[in-house]
């Protein structure tokens, strides 16, 4: 079985925000509460000579092959789902102690009002049983996917994970 | 035993973080020899890090033990719990335990870690200060600040363990006092500024502070468990417990002088070997790259101690393999991250007064942030960063608050 | 966790975890997308929200606003009962009655008014939603009474009115066969992002794209030629495009011989909008102007995809629209694959390539019996061309009488922030006897109703739908009603009886009317309802290319109108039978002395992704993308008024004054806010006031005034937390 994992390709990205609003409808976010959401849309404005251009970008966790956040966290709280690869937080064995946030050079892990950290997992309970991560599922322009491994490696993912780190 | 020199197992001192980590790669990377662990505790292995927690009574007992879903048990053929280690003998490639057992190894391990030291505290006839490190050590601590409620505390020490024990007094509603040799708290890590607001802060949850101050003596009452503590100032003041948190040293005392090169810590390569053939060292015994220096130091994290007990486990496995190792230790820069109660503290890098060195220092939003830049063609160059903040009740904290892995990683690649 | 706990945890349908996946679609933005919904069902609550896989329109996906379809059903604010006002207007304060007092009490009270002022004194609105008004237009003429009206007097109407006055009828982009794409201030990024996949393709595979707009979007930046005009100067542009095509010899010389009238005065207009001269009015180099008007006269086939709204939300923008459309049948791509496209609508404004009696069924024939509509001696041009009451000259005739009393206003939904000038809007509907609302919250102009009856969303209801490609959906409700909430339908349907209006077909709901209307093509309910996910049309079929050479054009000549007769007719500035360029009635260069006070450019409207005007301004997961009020400013701009990105600045016009955040940003002009509308503390349209209109259409002028900036403290300005 082809291992699949969660591709962006900013060319694609326009910004939209529905990725983000599916990750808060499949996980129940309670953004008033104490929800916090796992996945980020943000705006960069380029500009170059006399042209002005934007580019979006949507990140939530990249559940690095070499997670950093794993290594650092000491409560046990952090794993890896063996199936879908992704790097999952426990958030009843979390202490707060933000050692996985000094960890991820991506600014991932986020802390909500009982101090636990809150992230995407890939969906990895949907992966399991062969539907897709909510934010792919939904993405209007396919800048968003759950595609091969062998193919993300060559896509705009890593080339884009590569300057942010 | 065996039949010869490569059936010899390897041997692991100590059974914490990179011991356990450098255990799981070398059964990843396909080492299926013996394996023998050696460890002065108890045999289910804990996370010292979460000792404070369950001080504080943050976590129950069961959650201090971070491996309790990780079959370790099964990676090990030969588990010696509550052994003491005498001496090794490098040339022999041998251990001696304090029983008098001699262990023959193919390859050695120390990740033996750390235990706490109180220089220049004065010791007292009869009363025992406390020590935050062991799972006994938190059990004492624990029974102590829940015996009676206001229990008076003098915790010495104000980097990361002090400040770890003033939060569990806290949280067991305890009288805490806070004393530090030096001027500020943090002192290796915190801006002088950044040290203020966070002395600020802690007396603003209640804490005293005793700064710039040492002990002289202390004295056990005759017919009331309290101690009379003698300032260097003169005044004398009563508490029901001490804890000494000022540092801590590597637990190396079985190896002789001379036999390793050591100076703090045993100085590793980059794959964890040491001086001495087949022996390598992790976690915080190890004297490994601070890339930000480019010397040899010990750099006493968590997250450090698992990537080292991995490289080592890894480079291990591929010379009992007859391979060369491949996955060197890509190594770090000194950083921190600490919370007391609602106060959050981040740093990292070096943030020194140094020629050709600026200080941004912000204050917004609640918070208070250093950043180090040193003069550079084009850019300048992030070297150290603060960041102190006071953690809302919604939670929902200042961006630079999320983005310290990304400071952190900037510094890094500064260097590498 | 077990593998049932970890399937409850990731939604996955099925019999264990008790979810079951229901169609339904999706009618938050409205007409032209309508996402198919997968709406996850469990315990008759929906959990979960996806795209229908199996939409040939949507193909699975959605937007962000279809994505927090769950918070939109579930609202707290939703209306339980039907309620009937008991305090003040406005006030809030109700008392919950059952549908039999609700539907009584109206009633009796609108047939009180038509016994006594007749029944054109009762105006029926619809709001934003589409799907329910060709029965409520029915309904309002079943009643007796010509004002059936909707916020269409301020959306759509006017540029099918450019394309009436220009062509006789609208001619849509057939993007998918084009070679070129004129891209005239449509932001698919932000209201149209499901057709992106297909356009990034056909960009790939070597499509042409110009792109007109004040401001740099998505699809901005991936143009060949984009001009960044100056707002309102769309008019100036379109001319001196035709100045090139004409001057270069670049037209369709067969089709303007054969097929127009007018083409020597359009021709005379246009000589004299010169590149350069249109590049000092909008803005942009000659040069762009030059390249973009041959590539596109060039490229065979070549389209121009606009939008409902921007170009027509300007005091002269029918007549800019006309001088835009008057390009496609200048260059020959009229009606022809590629070009754009002149496909009747099967339903709800949508052509699905086949043939119903939608038209029949409003019963928009028995108009001509009738009093003349609110809005028609003010916009005669309106009144020729369309069915409905002109809404923007409501407060007018409450106010004056003029030319009948206004007693009464029935709206199926209803934001009185939207009109220009609001509060003005809102204060003459309390003059008025009766206010009824229908709508899914308790909205601040649901507030100000006598009577509010709760309505229910898409997912509740049954709703009928089709796409261009031929696919027809009749939904079925996945979820009970919430409360006692009712479709618009139903609640139409049970007042018709009450009112006695004696409409069979009406009364006997929404599948007998559905039947009804499809009549023509041969579908039936029966065969619709086999197919919740929606179906192929069997007999549909794409309309032919040049159906005008059967018959001509929908026009008072029968032919393409350079010169429009029916403008001819009208007397009075700003009806030129030739469009002609004016500058917009508030402009720096049009009032230059108000510009020495208020010397920025102030747009009104521009979209963000996540929000449809108010739509989903309640929902935390929207809102909570974009939580203040704000409006976009240039660098320059800001630094002169001394501010700072995000900070508070305060945006004044004669009319009124607003607090927003400043986003600071290069992707607008220097010299223009561009500011998002709808936000309840901040309302865009009281900066405007409500008589700043075009004279041809009615619209207001909400895209192009004057104003100024000025920072806020951050002391001074306490986050709203509406």
């Amino acid at each position: 079985m082809t291992k699949k994992t969660l591709c962006f390709d900013a060319q694609k990205c326009v910004g939209c925000y529905a990725c983000a609003v599916a990750c808060m409808d499949q996980n129940d976010i309670d953004v008033v509460g104490d929800g916090l959401m796992y996945r980020h849309v943000s705006h960069v404005e380029e500009e170059n000579a006399d042209e002005v251009r934007i580019v979006h970008v949507s990140i939530a966790c990249l559940h690095c092959e070499a997670a950093e956040c794993l290594d650092a966290c000491p409560s046990g709280a952090l794993r890896r789902d063996i199936a879908s690869g992704a790097v999952i937080v426990r958030r009843e064995l979390c202490i707060g102690c933000h050692a996985c946030a000094m960890a991820c050079p991506f600014g991932i892990p986020r802390f909500g009002r009982d101090g636990t950290m809150q992230k995407c997992d890939a969906c990895y309970a949907r992966t399991r049983f062969g539907y897709e991560p909510a934010c792919a599922e939904i993405c209007p322009t396919g800048a968003l996917s759950y595609a091969d491994v062998n193919e993300a490696a060559g896509s705009k993912l890593s080339r884009f994970g590569k300057t942010l780190a | 035993m065996g039949d010869g020199f490569t059936s010899k197992p390897v041997v692991v001192l100590g059974f914490g973080a990179a011991a356990i980590s450098a255990i799981c790669a070398l059964r990843d990377s396909g080492y299926d020899g013996p394996l023998t662990v050696v460890t002065d505790a108890d045999p289910e292995p804990y996370s010292p890090v979460l000792t404070s927690y369950y001080v504080g009574g943050r976590i129950p007992r069961d959650q201090c033990f971070p491996w309790s879903d990780l079959d370790v048990a099964s990676m090990i053929d030969d588990m010696r719990s509550n052994e003491h280690i005498e001496s090794i003998d490098v040339e022999a490639h041998e251990v001696k335990l304090a029983n008098g057992q001699c262990l023959g190894y193919s390859k050695l391990l120390i990740a033996t870690g750390a235990q706490p030291i109180a220089p220049g505290f004065p010791a007292s006839h009869s009363y025992k200060p406390h020590v935050l490190r062991t799972m006994q050590d938190a059990e004492r601590l624990r029974g102590a600040l829940i015996a009676w409620p206001h229990v008076r505390v003098l915790v010495s020490g104000t980097s990361m363990v002090g400040l770890k024990a003033l939060e569990a007094c806290l949280d067991r509603e305890a009288d805490a006092t806070l004393l530090g040799r030096s001027g500020h708290i943090m002192r290796a890590t915190a801006h002088p500024l950044v040290a203020e607001r966070f002395e600020q802060l802690l007396v603003d949850r209640g804490v005293t502070l005793r700064l710039s101050q040492t002990v002289v003596d202390v004295e056990e009452s005759a017919d009331c468990p309290e101690c009379s503590v003698c300032f260097d100032d003169g005044d004398v003041e009563q508490f029901d417990e001490i804890i000494l948190a000022q540092g801590v040293k590597p637990n190396l005392s079985f190896v002789a002088p001379g036999s390793i090169e050591m100076h703090k810590g045993v100085v590793v390569d980059d794959f964890m070997r040491t001086s001495a053939p087949d022996v390598f060292a992790a976690g915080d015994v190890a004297e490994a790259l601070d890339v930000s220096s480019g010397q040899k130091r010990i750099i006493g994290l968590w997250h450090n101690a698992v990537r080292q007990g991995r490289c080592a486990g890894s480079a291990i496995a591929a010379e009992c393999a007859g391979r060369k190792p491949t996955r060197p230790y890509a190594g770090s820069i000194p950083s921190n991250v600490i919370h007391v109660r609602d106060i959050l503290f981040a740093s990292a890098g070096s943030l020194s007064e140094q020629e050709g060195r600026c200080f941004d220092v912000r204050e917004e939003n609640g918070m208070m942030c250093v950043f180090v830049y040193e003069k550079q063609t084009g850019t300048d160059q992030l070297v150290g960063f603060n960041i102190l903040a006071v953690v809302p009740q919604d939670g929902k904290h200042d961006v630079l608050v999320d983005e310290i892995g990304a400071y952190r990683r900037e510094i890094f690649n500064s260097y590498v | 966790m077990n593998d049932l706990e970890l399937k409850m945890k990731g939604k996955v349908p099925g019999p264990d975890t008790g979810i079951e996946i229901r169609k339904s679609v999706c009618a938050i933005c409205d007409p032209g997308t309508q996402c198919g919904l997968d709406l996850y069902v469990k315990d008759g609550k929906i959990v979960k929200v996806a795209g229908t896989k199996e939409a040939p329109h949507s193909h699975g996906t959605l937007c962000s606003k279809g994505a927090a379809m769950r918070q939109y059903v579930y609202s707290p604010d939703r209306i339980m009962t039907p309620l009937r006002r008991v305090g003040e207007r406005g006030s809030g304060e109700f008392e919950p009655i059952s549908w039999d007092e609700a539907l009584d009490e109206i009633a009796s009270r609108l047939n009180a008014i038509k016994e006594e002022f007749g029944p054109e004194s009762v105006m029926f609105f619809s709001g934003y939603a589409k799907w329910a008004r060709a029965y409520l237009m029915r309904f309002a003429l079943d009643f007796g009474s010509p004002n059936y009206m909707t916020e269409s007097s301020t959306c759509a109407t006017a540029m099918v009115m450019a394309q009436q006055l220009t062509y006789g009828a609208p001619a849509a982009a057939d993007l998918k066969n084009t070679s070129c794409i004129v891209y005239w201030s449509h932001n698919p990024s932000a209201t149209k992002g499901l057709n992106l996949a297909g356009i990034n393709k056909k960009i790939e595979s070597g499509l042409k794209m110009i792109v007109v707009d004040p401001r740099v979007t998505d699809i901005a930046q991936r143009a060949d030629v984009f001009l960044q005009i100056r707002p309102g100067t769309d008019g100036a542009l379109a001319l001196a495009f035709g100045n090139v095509i004409i001057e270069e010899g670049l037209y369709d010389k067969g089709f303007v011989e054969n097929w127009s009238v007018g083409f020597e005065e359009y021709r005379q207009v246009t000589a004299d909008m010169t590149p350069e001269k249109a590049a000092g009015i909008c803005g942009v180099s000659a040069a762009d102007i030059r390249a973009a008007a041959r590539m596109y006269a060039e490229a065979k086939p070549a389209c121009i995809h606009f939008s409902a709204a921007p170009v027509v939300h300007h005091t002269n923008g029918v007549q800019n629209y006309r001088a835009v459309f008057c390009l496609i049948a200048l260059t020959g791509n009229l009606d022809i694959a590629g070009g754009n496209r002149m496909n009747p609508p099967s339903l709800v404004h949508m052509p699905g390539g086949f043939p119903t009696r939608e038209r029949e069924f409003t019963g928009a024939q028995r108009l001509s019996d009738m009093p003349e509509r609110v809005g028609s001696k003010r916009f005669p041009v309106w009144a020729r061309l369309c069915n409905e009451a002109q809404a923007c000259d409501v407060p007018r005739q409450i106010r004056t009488g003029d030319p009948y009393p206004l007693k009464a206003f029935f709206a199926l939904g209803l934001n009185y922030r939207m009109w220009p000038g609001s509060q003005d809007f809102i204060d003459a509907l309390c003059e008025l006897d009766v206010i009824v609302d229908a709508d899914l919250i308790l909205t601040d102009s649901a507030k100000y109703a006598d009577i509010v009856l709760p309505a229910c969303s898409s997912a509740e209801r049954r709703e009928i739908r089709c796409w261009p490609m031929g696919y027809v959906q009749f939904s079925q409700p996945a979820i009970e009603p919430v409360g006692e909430s009712k479709s618009d339908v139903q609640i139409l349907s049970e007042l018709s009886k009450r009112l006695g209006l004696g409409d069979d077909l009406l009364e006997a709901g929404i599948e007998a009317c559905v039947e009804w209307m499809l009549e023509p093509c041969g579908l039936t309910v029966e065969e619709l309802n086999k197919h919740p996910e929606g179906m192929w049309v069997p007999d549909a079929k794409p309309p032919a290319e040049r159906k005008y050479l059967n018959g001509g054009f929908r026009t008072p000549s029968g032919k393409v109108e350079f010169v429009s007769t029916l403008l001819a007719e009208v007397e009075g500035e700003g009806f030129e039978p030739v469009p002609s360029y004016r500058e917009p009635v508030l402009s720096p260069a049009s009032s230059p002395d108000l510009a020495d006070e208020y010397p920025l450019v102030l747009g009104l409207g521009a979209r963000l992704p996540m929000y449809q005007h108010s739509r989903t301004f309640r929902l935390p997961w929207t809102r909570s993308l974009s939580y203040d009020p704000h409006a976009d400013v240039n660098p320059e701009d800001a630094r002169q008024a001394g501010i700072e990105d995000g900070s508070w600045m305060r945006i004044s016009t004669p009319h009124g004054e607003v607090t927003v955040r400043a986003h600071v940003t290069r992707l607008v002009r220097v010299g223009d806010v561009h500011m998002y509308h709808d936000w309840p503390q901040a309302n865009a349209n009281d900066l405007l006031s409500g008589d700043y209109l075009d004279p041809i259409s009615g619209f207001p002028g909400y895209r192009s005034s004057l104003c100024k900036i000025e920072p806020v403290p951050a002391e001074g300005k306490e986050a709203d937390n509406d």
